[in-house]
C-alpha cells in the first residue's frame, strides 16, 4: 500500500453514517495510507460558517442517573449498578445513538424510583431536606403542591406546565388514604423519576428568524447543556434561576455563567467524567496481571495509577496558567508510595500523594510514562505494543482506525527466542498485515522498556538491550527515540491540540464530529484556534466552546417538526 | 434412562441455598393441559424457544460428525453430549437422544456486516440473519419475534440472560451493544440481557405480598403509569421524528410494565433466593443461571430466552491452571497441536453447559413427557472455525422436539448454500408463529429435521 506523502494533509475524515444522520456520525479510515479528502467538504468551500449540529434527544447515561438522583433526592448509593450497561461508542458513554432503551430498562427504573421513594421517605433527615414541610393536617395540600413545584422543576430541569404538576398532584391523590403519610410523596418521586421529561435531555428550542433552518437553544436546554457537560449533573435551583432570569441568552451570559460553575466544586468531578473516558483510565479498574509475573501488583496499584493521571490531568485543569499539553511533556508528576516505589523513585515523605519533580528522571515525565497508560494498553503481554501505539493514534491524534478486515490472520504466537518486536515484525512481513500495523506497532515500540504494569527495564529476561526506537508514520519526520521525544513531537503537532478539542465535542454533543466544512469542522478549528490563543487554557476552551453557535443552536433532528 | 427429577438441593447446589421448586406439573391437569387460568381452556403445552451463543467457534475437525442420521459417532467436542459428572457429583444425563448436530448451514450475511472484524460481523447476525450495523445488530432476533407474536401470553415475554459482565468498550471493532446482546427487537433496540442472578431472581421471584397490599402496588404503579404516558405525549408532540421513535420506545417499554402489572398473581410459588453467589466459579454461576431460566419457564413466566455464554475475550479459569491467564479469542486462533487441544476442551466445556441446560427443561416433567420435548434450544458460537473465522459451515446442536414434530438424535448435514435462517423459519413455526421468511435471506423453512 501507497505511503501517504509527508506533506500531504493528514486531517482524517469522518464520513456521515447515513442511516442515522443527525443522530451520529461515525467513520473510519477507508484504508490505513490514504488521507481521506472529504468530498462535501470540498464542495462547500466557504469553511467559515459554522453550521451546528442536530438537536438531541439524550437519555440519562447510568453514571448521570446516579449523579443526578444524589444531588436531586440525597441518593447515595449507586443505583444503576442494575440497569443494563451503556455502551459506549466513539470513546463515551453519553453518545445518543447508544443510549437505547428496552422494556429492561423501564423495570430497573421502575425498581429504582421505588427503591429511591422508599428510602427518602423512611429517613427523617432526607424528608426534611427534600420535602420540609408538614405532611399531615390542613398543611399537607400545600406542602405537596410545594414540593411538587421545586422538585419537579429541579428534576425535569425546567418550570412545570399547569398540567405537569395538576399530574403529579394526582399521583399524590393515589395515595391519600394510605396510612403512610408520606406515601404521597414517595409517589410523586416514582413518577417523576419514571418519566420522560427526567430520563431524557430533550433539546427543543426555537426556529430564530436571524438564522433561516436553526433551532436556538431555549434557556432551560442551555442550563442542562452546561450543566452535564461540567458538572456532569443535574442542574441546581441556581442555574435554574440563572436560566430563568435570562442570563444564558447570550453568548456572554454563557461564558460567565461557565465560568461561575467551572468555580464550583461539582466541576472537578463533572471534568473527571470526560477525561477519565477520553483517557480510559475507567479500564484500569478491570485490569488483571498475574500475580507470580508481577508480585507488585495488586488493585490498589492499579487504583493509585489512575489516580497519578487524575491528578495529573487536575492539575493542568485547574492551575490557574497551566499549559494543558504539559499532559505529555510535564516534568513533573503526582505519586504515592506504591507507584514510587513501581518507578524506582524515592516514596514521598508521609507516603501519601505529593508533587514529584522528574527533572533527574529522563525515563519519566508526561501520560506516555505513567503506568495508566502503559497498563491499560497491555491488554496481553503480547499485544502491548500495538495497543500503545493504537492508543496513540485514537485517543491522542483522533484518528480512527479501521478494524481488522473479516478472515484475517491473527498475530503469530511466538517462536521461542523472538522478542515481541521480532514478532510483530513477521506479523508485519504480511503486506495485508503490514497495511495498518504500521501506523500502530512502530509507535508502540518507542515504549517497549515500559513492562504490562509500567516498570522501566533496560534489559529484557534475557539480558537483551531492549530498543525504545519507534516511527510515526504519516508525520514528519517519523522516526523518534522513546517516549520523551514522541512526546515533544506530539505536543507540538496542532493534530493533538485540535484532537483536545475533538474529544471534549463529542463527549458535550454526544455524537462524533463530522469533520467536513459543512459539518462540524468549522466550530472545531475556531475552538482549537481559542485554545492555542489561551496558551492551551482547557477551562478557556471550554468557555470558549459553550458560548459558541455550536452549543447555543441546532438543527432539527430526523425531519423537525 | 430414568430422566432426573430437579430437586431442591440440585437446584442451588453450590450456591449455598435452597430453592424451593414450583411444579410446572401443578399448574397441568393429567392431560398435561394448562389450568388455572382465566382463560382456561385445553390446548397443547407451549413451545419454548431458547437460543444459546458461545463465542470463538470451534475446531471444526473435532466437531463434525463424518456420519449422518441417527448413528453418528460423537466427536471429541461433542463428547459430553454422553453424559458427564459436574465437580460436586451430580450427573448430567446422556442428551445425544434429544439433540439433532446440525451442519452445513451458513451464517452468509456476516459477510455484508459494515464494519468490524469476523466476531462482531457474525455476531451482529446472530439469531437474527440480518447485516450488522455500524451501531446495532441489523434485524429482530427469533426470539423476539416469537415474543412479539405469542409473548403476551406470560407476564415476560422473553428473558435474556448472559452470564458475562457487560462491556462498555468498542470490541473487534464494534459496539459493545453488539456483543453484550443476542436478542434484538430491531436495530438500535436491543433486549439486555440479566447477569447478575440476585437481580435476575428478584425479577422473576420476588416476593409477593400480601393480596390487599399487592392491590395497592398495582394501583400506585397503574396511577404512575398514567402519569408517565401523559408526560409521553406531551414530549412527543414537541421533537422530531427520529427522537420520537426512541421516545416510543420508552412507552412500549411503560406499556410492557403494564402489563406485567396484568399479569402479576399468575406466577407461581417464589423459590427462595440465591445466595452468596461472589464466589461462585464461573461455570457453576452459569449454571446457576440456567436454573433460574429453567426454573422462570417451568412457572410459565417466559416461553423465550437467549442464553449468552460469556465474551470471546472471557477467561476460562475454572477449566484448571493452564487457563488461568489464557485468552481465549487469542487462544481460538491459534493452530498448532497444543492449541488444538485446548480449544477442543474449551467446546466441550461450551457443549457441558448446554448439556446442563437440556437436561434441566428435560428433568421438567409436564404432560406426557418432559419440557425439552416442547422447546427448541438452537446453540452455536458466531464463527465456525475459530482460528479463521469461517461462516459457511456453523457448528449448530438443536435441542428438544418443538413440540413433538422434530426427530431428534441424529446428524442432519445440509448441503452448500442453506442459510441458518431457513432452520430459524422452521423453528419459528413449530413454535407456533407462521413464518415463511426470514432475515436477509431466510426463504424457506427446513423440513427435514421431522425425519
Amino acid at each position: 500500500m501507497r505511503a501517504a506523502p509527508p506533506n500531504a494533509p493528514r486531517r482524517l475524515g469522518f464520513q456521515a453514517f447515513p442511516r442515522a444522520a443527525g443522530a451520529m456520525a461515525i467513520g473510519v479510515l477507508a484504508a490505513c495510507t490514504g488521507v481521506i479528502h472529504d468530498p462535501e467538504g470540498a464542495a462547500r468551500p466557504d469553511a467559515s460558517v459554522a453550521i451546528p449540529g442536530p438537536l438531541l434527544l439524550r437519555r440519562l447515561t447510568n453514571a448521570e442517573y446516579d449523579r443526578t438522583v444524589r444531588d436531586l433526592l440525597g441518593q447515595t448509593t449507586r443505583v444503576s449498578a442494575d440497569f443494563p450497561a451503556d455502551a459506549k461508542v466513539f470513546g463515551f458513554d453519553d453518545g445518543a445513538v447508544s443510549l437505547t432503551i428496552s422494556p429492561l430498562h423501564a423495570e430497573r427504573y421502575r425498581d429504582a424510583a421505588e427503591r429511591i421513594g422508599a428510602e427518602v421517605t423512611a429517613s427523617p433527615a432526607r424528608m426534611a431536606s427534600v420535602v420540609g414541610c408538614d405532611l399531615t393536617g390542613t398543611g399537607r395540600a400545600p406542602c405537596l403542591a410545594r414540593f411538587v413545584g421545586s422538585f419537579a422543576r429541579r428534576a425535569y430541569r425546567r418550570p412545570l406546565v399547569d398540567a405537569e404538576v395538576q399530574g403529579l398532584l394526582h399521583v399524590a391523590d393515589v395515595a391519600a388514604d394510605d396510612p403512610d403519610r408520606n406515601a404521597a410523596v414517595a409517589l410523586i418521586i416514582e413518577a417523576v423519576l419514571q418519566s420522560p421529561s427526567f430520563l431524557f435531555r430533550a433539546e427543543f428550542g426555537a426556529p430564530d428568524p436571524s438564522r433561516p433552518g436553526l433551532y436556538r437553544l431555549g434557556r432551560f436546554d442551555l442550563a442542562s447543556r452546561l450543566s452535564y457537560l461540567l458538572w456532569g449533573t443535574t442542574p441546581d435551583d441556581a442555574l435554574l434561576d440563572t436560566a430563568q432570569a435570562g442570563t444564558l441568552d447570550t453568548a456572554e451570559g454563557l461564558a460567565q455563567t461557565a465560568r461561575t460553575m467551572l468555580a464550583d466544586a461539582r466541576a472537578h468531578e463533572g471534568l473527571a467524567a470526560f477525561y477519565g473516558q477520553w483517557l480510559r483510565l475507567y479500564t484500569l479498574a478491570t485490569v488483571h496481571r498475574d500475580a507470580t509475573q508481577y508480585p507488585s501488583w495488586s488493585p490498589e496499584l492499579s487504583a493509585s495509577m489512575s489516580e497519578e493521571t487524575s491528578r495529573t490531568v487536575d492539575d493542568l485543569v485547574w492551575r490557574d496558567g497551566a499549559n494543558f499539553l504539559d499532559l505529555l511533556t510535564g516534568h513533573a508528576t503526582f505519586l504515592d508510595g506504591r507507584l514510587a516505589t513501581l518507578y524506582g523513585l524515592p516514596p514521598p515523605a508521609d507516603g501519601t500523594w505529593a508533587r514529584t519533580d522528574l527533572s533527574d528522571h529522563p525515563e519519566r515525565g508526561g501520560l506516555l510514562t505513567q503506568a495508566s497508560y502503559l497498563t491499560l494498553t497491555a491488554h496481553s503481554e503480547g499485544s502491548m505494543l500495538i495497543h500503545r501505539g493504537k492508543y496513540v493514534r485514537e485517543v491522542l491524534l483522533c484518528e480512527t482506525l479501521p478494524t481488522p478486515p473479516a478472515n484475517v490472520p491473527t498475530i503469530p504466537a511466538p517462536v521461542p527466542g523472538e522478542t515481541d518486536v521480532e514478532r510483530l515484525e513477521r506479523h508485519r512481513s504480511d503486506p495485508s498485515c503490514n497495511g495498518c500495523h504500521r501506523l500502530m506497532d512502530p509507535v508502540g515500540m518507542g515504549m517497549h522498556r515500559y513492562d504490562s504494569i509500567g516498570a522501566f527495564h533496560l534489559v529484557d529476561a534475557q539480558q537483551r538491550a531492549i530498543s525504545q526506537a519507534g516511527t510515526l508514520y504519516g508525520y514528519t519526520p517519523p522516526d523518534f527515540d522513546g517516549p520523551t521525544e514522541l512526546s515533544r513531537r506530539l505536543r507540538d503537532l496542532p493534530e493533538v491540540s485540535q484532537c483536545v478539542v475533538r474529544q471534549v465535542f463529542r463527549y458535550a454533543f454526544g455524537r462524533a464530529e463530522v469533520m467536513t466544512a459543512a459539518g462540524d469542522l468549522p466550530q472545531i478549528e475556531r475552538t482549537t484556534e481559542r485554545f492555542r490563543s489561551s496558551q492551551y487554557s482547557f477551562r478557556e476552551m471550554l468557555v470558549s466552546l459553550v458560548a459558541s453557535d455550536a452549543f447555543r443552536y441546532g438543527r432539527p433532528a430526523g425531519g423537525g417538526s | 434412562m430414568k430422566p432426573f427429577r430437579l430437586n431442591r438441593r440440585a437446584l442451588l447446589r453450590g450456591a449455598g441455598a435452597a430453592i424451593a421448586l414450583p411444579v410446572l406439573d401443578a399448574m397441568l391437569d393429567d392431560r398435561g393441559r394448562l389450568f388455572g387460568r382465566a382463560d382456561a381452556q385445553p390446548r397443547p403445552l407451549p413451545v419454548r424457544l431458547i437460543t444459546f451463543h458461545w463465542p470463538n467457534g470451534t475446531v471444526m475437525s473435532r466437531w463434525l460428525p463424518t456420519a449422518t442420521g441417527a448413528s453418528y459417532a460423537l466427536t471429541p467436542c461433542l463428547q459430553p453430549l454422553s453424559g458427564y459428572t459436574l465437580p460436586d457429583g451430580t450427573a448430567v444425563p446422556a442428551m445425544r437422544g434429544d439433540v439433532n448436530v446440525i451442519s452445513g448451514l451458513e451464517n452468509r450475511v456476516a459477510a455484508l456486516g459494515v464494519t468490524g472484524g469476523g466476531h462482531i460481523r457474525a455476531l451482529g447476525a446472530f439469531a437474527n440473519g440480518m447485516p450488522m450495523l455500524a451501531t446495532s445488530a441489523g434485524g429482530i432476533s427469533l426470539d423476539q419475534v416469537a415474543a412479539n407474536a405469542i409473548g403476551s401470553a406470560t407476564r415476560f415475554p422473553s428473558v435474556p440472560v448472559a452470564v458475562q459482565p457487560a462491556i462498555t468498550e468498542n470490541w473487534d471493532g464494534a459496539t459493545a451493544a453488539i456483543f453484550n446482546n443476542l436478542s434484538w427487537a430491531g436495530p438500535d433496540r436491543p433486549v439486555p440481557a440479566d447477569r447478575d442472578p440476585a437481580v435476575l431472581f428478584n425479577r422473576l421471584f420476588a416476593a409477593q405480598p400480601s393480596a390487599s397490599a399487592a392491590e395497592r402496588v398495582a394501583r400506585y404503579r397503574r396511577s404512575v403509569i398514567d402519569y408517565v404516558q401523559d408526560d409521553w405525549t406531551r414530549l412527543s408532540t414537541r421533537i422530531g421524528r427520529v427522537d420520537r421513535a426512541r421516545l416510543d420506545e420508552h412507552l412500549s417499554s411503560i406499556r410492557e410494565l403494564e402489563r406485567e402489572i396484568a399479569l402479576a398473581g399468575a406466577a407461581c410459588a417464589a423459590p427462595s433466593a440465591p445466595g452468596d453467589t461472589q464466589a461462585l466459579s464461573g461455570d457453576a454461576f452459569a449454571r446457576l443461571m440456567m436454573r433460574l431460566l429453567v426454573t422462570a419457564m417451568r412457572c410459565d413466566l417466559t416461553r423465550f430466552a437467549s442464553f449468552q455464554l460469556y465474551h470471546p475475550g472471557n477467561l476460562y479459569p475454572w477449566l484448571g491452571p493452564a487457563w488461568t491467564n489464557l485468552e481465549r479469542h487469542g487462544l481460538s486462533h491459534r493452530t498448532d497441536a497444543e492449541a488444538v487441544e485446548l480449544n477442543t476442551v474449551a467446546t466441550q466445556y461450551n457443549v457441558a453447559q448446554f448439556a446442563y441446560l437440556c437436561s434441566l427443561l428435560k428433568a421438567s416433567l409436564e404432560g406426557d413427557g418432559t419440557m425439552l420435548d416442547n422447546a427448541l434450544v438452537y446453540m452455536t458460537s458466531e464463527v465456525g472455525e475459530g482460528s479463521t473465522h469461517t461462516y459457511d459451515d456453523l457448528p449448530i446442536l438443536l435441542a428438544g422436539k418443538g413440540g413433538g414434530r422434530v426427530v431428534t438424535g441424529r446428524h442432519v448435514r445440509y448441503a452448500p448454500g442453506r442459510s441458518m435462517s431457513d432452520l430459524f423459519v422452521a423453528m419459528l413455526n413449530y413454535a407456533g408463529v407462521p413464518t415463511t421468511r426470514f432475515g436477509h435471506d431466510g426463504m424457506a423453512g427446513i423440513t427435514q429435521l421431522e425425519g
